[in-house]
Order: C-alpha cells, then structure tokens, then sequence
C-alpha cells in the first residue's frame, strides 16, 4: 500500500497524468449534457500507446472528478451537467439566485472532495477482503458471479425487469459470436472471417451505449442558456469561507452520507442518481429546518454531492474485483481498461496489488486536486458551463470511430457499430435498460469459460460446493424478489386498464 | 403494451429463435452458453408479450419515430458510411462540417472556424504513432 504511494508520488509521469486528467475530467462534468462515459470515450485513443499505470492513473482522475465539476452549471445556470447532480439543482441554483454562488459551489466542492476521499478509503478497506475473498473462488462460483450481475443490473430496472434480463440475454449471446476455444466451432460467423475472433469489446459497448447517446444530444437540441444570469456578490473570499464552514458545521452529515454514497455504489446497477436522491432525502430527514430545502439549503447541497464522489470508490469494487460493473460508467471504464491490458476481475488484487493501491491513491488525489482547483478559478468559471454540449458531438463521435478502429483493426466493425448502435438507439429510446447487455457482453467469454470447465471438472453437480450453493441461494432470492415483483406490477397495470375502461 | 416494445420484443424473438436453431447442431461444449442465453431469452420474450398480446394495436411509423429522430439516425448512418469511404480525417471533417454548419444557423464561416479542430487528427496520428483508418478510397490526411 505504502509502496504504491511511493511509486505515485514519486513518479513524474504518474503525477503529470493525474494533473492533465483532473482538468479534463472537470470540463466534461462542467459542460452540461457531458458527463464520465463520454469522458472517457473522448481519451480512449491516446490509452493505446500508455503503459497499464499511467493509463489507470489518467481514467481513474479522469472519471473520478467529472462530478465535481457537475455541479458548477447545476448551481450558476440550473442546468445539471451530469445526471446525479440533478438532486442539488433547486437548492444550488436558490443560493445562486440569492447571490451565494460561490458559497454554494465552495460547499459543493469541499462535500465533493469528502466524499471521494471516503469512497477511496472504502475501496482501500476492501481490497485485503477482494485479496482473501478469491481464494475460495473458482469455476462454478465465476459463472454464477456473472449469473448474479445481470440479474442484480436487471432487478434494479425499475418497471423493466423482463426487459433488463433479455438485454442481459441479447448480450450473453453476441458475446459468443466467434470461434468458440475447444472445437473452434464458428458461431454466427456465417462466411465472414473478421468474426471469427468475437465482436469487439470496444465496438459493441460503445455502439450500444456512447452512439445512442450522440443521436439523441444531436436530434433534441436545445437553448441552455436562457437562465445563465447570477447575481455575484464581489465578496468571493467570505463566501468561500462561509461554503466552507458549512461543511463543518455539517461534517457528520458529510460522512454520513459519504458511506451512503460509497455502499449504493457497490451494489451493481443503482448508480450516482440513486445515491444522489438518497442521500438528498437523507439530508432533508435529518435537516432541523427541512422546510428550507429546495429553497437554498446548503444541505440539500452537501449530502448529494458527498454521496456522488464516495459511490465511484464505491463502484469501484464490483467493477475491479469481480469484473461486474457498478454503473454504465463504471461500464465504460471497464472497457476502456481493455487497450491498456488491464483484466478486472477477480485475480485482479491478487496478480496485480501495487495496480490496485495506486488506483486507490489516484482516487483520492484527484479529489484533492480537483477541489484545488474548482475552489481557486470557481468564481471564473462561468465561460466554460455555457458551452454547449451539443456542437461538440461530432468530435466525441470522431473519437468514438478512432477508438474502434484503433481497438479492432477492422473497417467492417465500423458496419458492426452501425447496426448495434441502431439496436442501443431503440433500447434507450423506448426505455430498455443497457446495463445489463453490458455486464452480459462483458461477462459472456469468462462465464462461458467458467461453465465449459466447471461441466468438465464436476459434471451436473459444480453447483453443489458451499460458496456456489451461497451464491445459489442469493440469486434465487432474486429471483422470488423478481417474480413477486413481476406480478406486482402485473396485477397494477391491469388495475390501471380496469380504471381507464 | 407501447409499439416500440413490440418492435424489440419482436426482433429479440427472432435473433434468439435464430440463434437456438443454429445451436442445436454443434457440440455441448460450444452450445452449453449460446443456447442457455437464446433459450431463457425466447421464455422471456413470450413472458413480456404474450399477456399483453390484446393491448398491441396497430400504429403508426410516425408515432414510433418523430421526423427529428429519423433524420438523426439518417445523418448517423450517413456520417458512417463517409468514414468508411473517405476515412477518418477526410470522412470526419465531412461530419463536423455539415454537423456544424446546422447546428450554428446555416452560417458557414462559423461552421468552417468550429471545425479547424480537426486538422489536429493528423498530429494525434503522428504522436501516438498509430494510423487512423483511410477508408475504402484511401486519401492520405494533409500532413
């Protein structure tokens, strides 16, 4: 762990990409409609040529600090950069209004930075358990692993579980498209060899998630800017002191819900508006002048935003240790992990440790930067969240097309990109969730494996050993929870149809 | 049950249905992930859409996908076969010259200024040292 620290902090290259990456990852969270996923797709191409440390130290930076700067159009303009900071809008934007901007993003700053420093000491907790919890995992517990994450991404689909499970189907599938590795049997290659060895990683995840997201910023576009006037007090010193001690008059709701945060992000799929809201809530429960949110209370501030940093530590852990992602960013992440060599999964912590930690402590530096920064040029930042998201589209687009070529090295990908992102277009439009086709195309090789061995080594009965049976037991769990909630729903909507008739 | 559920419920059906018939003749070890995938999806499909097999109705394109979409997904598919002919430098400038050039009012000189960005792709090619794609004509980037 200490070594980690010392390789960090002592390696110019390292900090030289931390450095790079905090300001790059506070201009995607400060221009509203941007976000981490979009992030990280923008910088992929420059992943090819990095070596595993740097390229890690770049993405985590990167990601980790997007919604810090989310939160800076949320509080001038009412405009949430990225989704999560949609909760701390009503309040943020009411202390602007009322001439306490920079208080607000000074409080929003510092919650921020707590927050992702806890959610960096919560994934530092948990790598010894990762380390330890691996060893009595194997064949059969790998394939129900991968069995769990779809179901758990599918569960958390509000009003769409049957669909989140078929996306996680439709994803187990493509990912065994390609020559299969005992027979080398071709699977729905038909007469074309660029498909022999699988859809590309990169291809499918960035057809199903980033174009869908282009199309739409492309097709709706609209005025941003109509409420971009603040009224700015010139006493910037004494409200940053102020948003300051805010925090500390907080502090307990700042841990508080920095745990919140960090434990919502380690359950697959709920993601940084779940913690976002909760933790809102939270705050409003607990707050003694609850009348006040939504108003411009700086607690309806710091909760949200606590929560919002700490969940990527705490995302982090599904996402490393057993390759299942926590959210679609951590999705994204996952894969951008790929051209740098890196395999999340649970060999992770034990192949790799020294990785691991200086992920840890580039989780938190970025932090600490990133609230350097935003708190020094906050009040002059303005110019930056007026851009529109929109004319920077092609661009990212552009990067996406780099990035599969560069990632394939195949031109007829390009066709393959432009019929899933059709099928990620349809998905997202009419409200079919993608996570789970994601954990699916991302889990399908190492499941197949897992099930293939476990056949061969223990016959029918690989499900019979104590961890699997555990891991059995949580997914039928789910399973009862699923259908029960199935027929919930079943028996609403027709109680809805009898109203309407 | 809303057109656009019906549309994908059909289209999985069919992939799954497809994939299962495709399965059956290969050996377990490359069937086993395949089969267990299409086969729990054909079951789900049936699950979402069988008992609400009285709601479909039938609707209209339009409904499903407004003129601002179709003409999204038109430019997206026409941006992908631009690259795929003219490559990245050349395919890209294309897309955000056009893109732009709609997006900031028609105006052209502002469209030209908004992409001059991209006479950075060269220099990215050289620094990381890798070759972005030609594309099927293979014109050669500027620099």
């Amino acid at each position: 762990m200490l070594d980690a620290l010392w390789i960090f902090v002592s390696s110019p290259t390292l900090l030289l990409w931390l450095s790079i990456a905090v300001p790059i990852g506070l201009f995607f969270g400060i221009v509203p409609g941007f976000g981490g996923k979009l992030a990280i797709i923008s910088v992929m191409p420059l992943l090819f040529r990095m070596d595993p440390a740097s390229g890690i130290v770049f993405l985590i930076s990167l990601h980790a600090v997007v919604h810090t700067g989310g939160a800076l159009p949320a509080i001038l303009f009412g405009i949430p950069g990225t989704g999560p900071s949609t909760a701390m809008l009503a309040d943020g934007h009411a202390m602007a209004r009322k001439g306490e901007a920079v208080r607000a993003l000074t409080a929003s700053t510092a919650a921020s930075v707590i927050g992702g420093v806890l959610g960096a000491v919560v994934l530092a907790a948990l790598v010894p358990f990762a380390m330890t919890a691996v060893t009595w995992m194997s064949y059969p517990e790998i394939f129900f692993l991968a069995l769990f994450g779809i179901l758990f991404c599918a569960l958390l689909s509000e009003g769409a579980l049957a669909k989140g499970l078929l996306t996680g189907c439709f994803g187990l599938l493509l990912a065994t498209v390609g020559a299969e590795k005992i027979f080398g049997t071709h699977r729905f290659t038909g007469e074309h060899q660029f498909l022999w060895g699988g859809i590309d990683l990169i291809t499918a995840i960035l057809a199903i998630y980033a174009v869908p997201e282009m199309i739409e910023m492309a097709a709706a576009r609209k005025d941003d800017t109509a409420d971009a006037k603040i009224h700015q007090r010139t006493d910037v010193l004494r409200q940053q002191w102020l948003g300051l001690r805010d925090v500390l008059e907080h502090r307990w709701l700042t841990f508080r819900t920095s745990m919140i945060g960090a434990v919502i992000g380690i359950i697959p799929g709920l993601g940084g508006d779940v913690a976002s809201w909760f933790c809102y809530g939270h705050a409003a429960q607990k707050s003694k002048t609850p009348e006040k949110f939504g108003k411009g209370a700086v607690e309806g501030i710091i909760g949200p935003e606590a929560a919002n940093n700490s969940k990527e530590g705490g995302a982090l852990v599904p996402t490393l240790f057993l390759g299942i992602p926590g959210s679609s960013g951590m999705a994204v992440l996952l894969v951008a992990l790929v051209p740098l060599g890196i395999s999340p999964g649970p060999r992770l912590a034990v192949d790799q440790p020294q990785l691991v930690w200086i992920m840890v402590w580039a989780l938190a530096a970025s932090n600490i930067l990133a609230g350097l920064m935003l708190y020094l040029i906050s009040f002059r930042l303005n110019a930056i969240a007026r851009i529109r998201a929109e004319y920077l589209v092609p661009y990212v687009y552009l990067f996406v097309l780099i990035s599969i070529f560069l990632s394939s090295g195949e031109w007829r990908f390009y066709l393959v990109m432009a019929g899933l992102a059709l099928v990620g277009y349809a998905f997202k439009k009419f409200d079919w969730p993608r996570a789970p086709f994601v954990i699916g195309f991302i889990l399908g090789p190492a499941a197949e494996d897992a099930l293939v061995k476990s056949l061969g080594i223990w016959g029918g009965t690989f499900f019979a050993r104590p961890a699997s049976l555990l891991i059995i037991a949580v997914l039928t769990l789910g399973f009862v929870r699923l259908s029960r909630r199935m027929i919930r729903q079943a028996a609403q909507n027709a109680a809805r149809r009898g109203e309407i008739r | 049950m809303k057109s656009g559920d019906l549309i994908i419920s059909v289209f999985l059906f069919a992939v799954f249905g497809w994939a299962l018939a495709q399965s059956a003749s290969w050996p377990w070890e490359a069937r086993a992930l395949p089969a267990l995938a299409s086969g729990l999806g054909l079951l789900l499909v049936l699950i979402l859409v069988v008992p609400r097999i009285r709601q479909i109705r039938l609707f209209e394109f339009r409904d499903v996908l407004p003129v601002s979409d179709m003409l999204a997904l038109f430019a997206f598919l026409a941006s992908v076969a631009s690259v795929i002919l003219f490559g990245v430098f050349w395919g890209g400038l294309l897309l955000v010259l056009s893109y732009t050039y709609f997006a900031l009012g028609r105006n052209l000189p502002k469209a030209l200024m908004a992409s001059l960005p991209i006479l950075l792709l060269p220099l990215l090619e050289r620094a990381l040292q890798v070759q972005f794609f030609q594309g099927l004509f293979r014109l050669s980037s500027p620099f």
